[in-house]
């Protein structure tokens, strides 16, 4: 299946956004426009936002009135969630599972062998482990065809080679010209795969800009804090 | 009791053609029945869980309502529709297996609705933000929606079955129980108790209850399979 990419610029501007739930502000992003290019990582603390900023960026949250989400000509985004439940049926009609189009049966083929799951491709999708489970929404993720891919904690509660296995693939997506955009909380991987960063604390967009200048001089009180945090965690 | 059962069973043994006349005709009627119900009632039961729209709740206690009204209301309803004065009598379906389908279409379609919107909202809260992130169309994430939940639905169907082949209510009013055309078993066991006739009504009750036996047998060994393969 041939990515159709092009060079063109992806970006995304956002206006006047305030995502309110039961009365908790999730998202507060008054005005702010993202450029992306190779691999972005969305970090921030738990609730800070991460993930509704990902479904906010592919559409599946709607702006509040009066806020906006505009994008870049041509962005074809596709989401991969933390947690994405199968339907009952096998790896293979899993994987197809498509609302724009239904891919053809040789592009299910491929991507199959891509993720390394045709072997399984005729078993029940939910016998699968969660790394396979993650290749799985990755090969989905694929056949959109996206060339902008969203990444909700990829690698949670996968072992250390699941993970590597899953960062490679993340790699191919990038090396085949489609961005992306992953939330994480585990700041080595970020260092690993990230090209900049946009950092979320709650809810707010704190700071963005390139991966290793944001590790080594944070420019917010809120970044430094966090980071501090996380390599006491660690 | 026990020489009505040796004749009841002798009539079936025998293929008795009365027997065999009604039997087809009930089946006829019901299978139809579940089968337009099935296929009006598991769409509403998808659509009604998994939109959010002003009246829901109403109509949800409304369907719910209608899935235990009293079989002999809805035949005297359908009666007065198709009734010769009634809004649909001209298409002269009152006392005629057509007329009796759609009483049981009637009886079948709320039940069918309701326990299909159970299952399909549970599933729906499970798969709903991936199949959004899918980007389905509304056609789509419930296409899907009622595939994932298949196994499960095959109740609501069931369920639908045993209310349709059960009744006699409404096929009494509306089909009138004429011999060799509108006799359903029900409508005949309950007659021919009352003629005395014991063992024809027994020989028809065995194989009402065969024929719902054989149903849910069919169904739990589709939902056994399925839950070793699927889960």
């Amino acid at each position: 299946m041939a990515n159709q990419m092009t060079n063109q610029a992806k970006w995304i501007e956002l206006r006047a956004i305030q995502i309110v739930r039961d009365g908790r502000t999730i998202l507060d992003i008054p005005n702010t426009d993202i450029q992306f290019g190779g691999i972005t990582a969305c970090i921030g603390p738990n609730g800070a936002g991460k993930t509704t900023f990902l479904k906010l960026v592919h559409g599946l949250i709607k702006p509040n009135v009066g806020g906006s989400v505009g994008y870049a000509d041509g962005i074809r985004s596709a989401l991969v969630l933390h947690h994405t439940p199968m339907i009952k049926a096998s790896v293979r009609c899993n994987i197809g599972l498509n609302g724009v189009r239904k891919p053809t049966e040789d592009e299910i083929d491929l991507v199959l062998q891509e993720v390394g799951l045709s072997h399984l491709q005729h078993q029940p999708a939910h016998q699968l482990s969660a790394g396979e489970k993650q290749k799985l929404s990755l090969g989905r993720a694929r056949l959109q065809n996206p060339n902008l891919l969203l990444l909700d904690e990829p690698t949670a509660n996968l072992d250390p080679a699941t993970t590597e296995q899953v960062e490679t693939m993340i790699r191919g997506f990038a090396a085949s010209g489609c961005d992306v955009l992953i939330s994480s909380h585990q700041l080595a991987q970020v260092r690993r795969l990230a090209d900049s960063i946009v950092f979320i604390d709650g809810g707010q967009i704190i700071e963005k800009g390139a991966c290793a200048p944001f590790f080594t001089q944070p420019q917010t009180e809120a970044a430094l804090l966090y980071l501090q945090r996380e390599r006491t965690a660690d | 009791m026990l020489i009505a059962f040796q004749d009841a069973l002798a009539l079936l043994t025998q293929f008795d053609r009365g027997v065999i006349s009604i039997v087809l005709v009930s089946l006829q009627v019901s299978l139809t029945a579940l089968l337009l119900g099935t296929l009006v009632g598991l769409p509403l039961g998808a659509w009604l869980a998994t939109e959010q729209f002003r009246g829901k709740r109403a109509l949800i206690i409304t369907i719910n309502t209608l899935m235990g009204v009293p079989t002999v209301i809805i035949g005297v309803l359908v009666y007065l529709v198709l009734s010769r004065s009634g809004p649909l009598g001209e298409l002269g379906w009152l006392f005629t297996v057509k007329g009796m389908i759609v009483a049981q279409f009637l009886l079948t379609t709320p039940l069918v609705a309701a326990l299909s919107r159970q299952v399909l909202e549970d599933a729906w809260q499970i798969h709903r933000e991936t199949f959004l992130s899918l980007r389905f169309t509304r056609f789509g994430y419930i296409k899907w929606l009622l595939w994932d939940c298949r196994f499960s639905l095959t109740i609501a169907i069931l369920a639908g079955l045993a209310r349709a082949i059960s009744e006699v209510g409404a096929v009494m009013i509306v089909g009138g129980n004429i011999l060799n055309s509108t006799r359903t078993m029900t409508t005949a066991i309950a007659l021919e108790t009352s003629k005395g006739d014991l063992p024809f009504a027994l020989a028809l009750g065995i194989v009402l209850l065969a024929i719902v036996l054989l149903a849910n047998l069919l169904t739990f060994a589709v939902r056994s399979l399925a839950e070793r393969r699927y889960g």
